[in-house]
């Protein structure tokens, strides 16, 4: 099943130019395995940055970066023709969320579970969250961006439906009430800065809910 | 490190332009060489996934004119997109540090890459839609 919410090509130009954040970049590659016409946009973008690279020559990357590179390219050539397609989806998946390490999965809310990804840069966090089946997460705004892309089962909210592969991007200022579906929901998530629960209830609880 | 590489770049031609090849290790590279970070091997994990489909393999022939057509439509570039589209791919500068950089809002930043992508993506769209089974 193709996903039907993707990244904007802004943010597929940054991850395809190595600009983006750890977290950011974790949550674009898990959409881009899922996502063939979004690997075909960061070719596309990957191109963009070759020509550069070829304009650049020497001014661009350091001498040396660009020579160990062109080193290891022609050391390859002969000996690796295609590459080596050996991950499944769901293993590659896996493999990107296992580069860093994961904590354990913590209570959260009612029905919520969240499970930390411990990334170097802690600047924009990433971590998996675990709705069970038709729960309502609180009304909620986000002072800074946050990339939601969903692993398994599906969400709701007032922008639409987002199922298996789905990716959303929210900027800062954006608020909803996300419900999950009729089964499970697991998201992989990268937040930069806080969230803000809103209504009566979501103020009294706010002090208690750590993302 | 370099090993690392070695194991990790392989070259499709199905995917990529050589040219796009080198960008994406020499990215890799440098990625790797910030910080211990490690972003570089999510990128490089992508390249192992098992594609759904067989992926079409009418971009080889295309590859000289992808290339061509990218130079093109870099060199008509308005010079303040193409500023902000080297110090992105080139220089690896996150849209926030390119705003602080060239003193000008990060909305600025964003709708000039914005448009170049537009025109950079344009320059290939045709060739893509032949590639679409």
């Amino acid at each position: 099943m193709m996903p039907t919410r993707h990244p904007s090509d802004l943010l597929l130009a940054e991850f395809a130019a190595g600009a983006l954040d750890e977290a950011s970049t974790l949550v674009v590659a898990a959409h881009l395995a899922l996502c063939a016409q979004c690997r075909r946009a960061v070719a596309d973008f990957e191109c963009i940055g070759g020509v550069l690279l070829d304009e650049a020559g020497a001014g661009g990357f350091s001498v040396a970066k660009r020579s160990q590179a062109i080193t290891a390219i022609s050391a390859d050539l002969p000996q690796q023709p295609l590459p080596r397609r050996d991950l499944s989806i769901a293993e590659s998946v896996e493999a990107m969320i296992d580069v860093y390490g994961r904590g354990p999965w913590r209570w959260i809310g009612p029905g919520v579970y969240r499970c930390g990804i411990n990334l170097e840069d802690k600047g924009v966090r990433a971590f998996m969250l675990r709705g069970a089946a038709g729960t309502e997460l609180p009304d909620h705004s986000h002072s800074g961006s946050e990339l939601t892309l969903v692993l398994k089962g599906e969400f709701s909210h007032e922008l639409g439906r987002f199922g298996v592969g789905d990716m959303e991007e929210a900027d800062g200022g954006i608020s909803h009430a996300p419900r999950i579906g009729n089964e499970e929901c697991i998201c992989l998530v990268a937040m930069a800065g806080t969230i803000r629960l809103r209504g009566l209830l979501g103020r009294l609880i706010q002090p208690f809910v750590r993302l | 490190m370099l090993t690392l590489w070695r194991k990790a770049g392989y070259f499709d031609p199905l995917r990529a332009t050589p040219a796009a090849w080198v960008f994406a290790i020499a990215r890799n590279l440098r990625i790797d060489g910030i910080r211990r970070e490690r972003r570089a091997q999510v990128h490089a994990l992508l390249d192992r996934v098992e594609p759904e489909a067989p992926e079409q393999p009418d971009n080889l022939v295309d590859i000289d004119e992808r290339q061509r057509r990218v130079a093109e439509a870099l060199q008509h570039l308005p010079p303040e997109q193409a500023e902000v589209v080297r110090m992105s791919f080139i220089e690896g500068k996150a849209h926030g540090e390119i705003s602080k950089c060239l003193e000008l809002p990060l909305g600025t930043v964003k709708s000039r890459l914005r448009l170049a992508m537009v025109r950079l993506r344009q320059a290939l769209a045709d060739l893509a839609e032949e590639e679409t089974p």
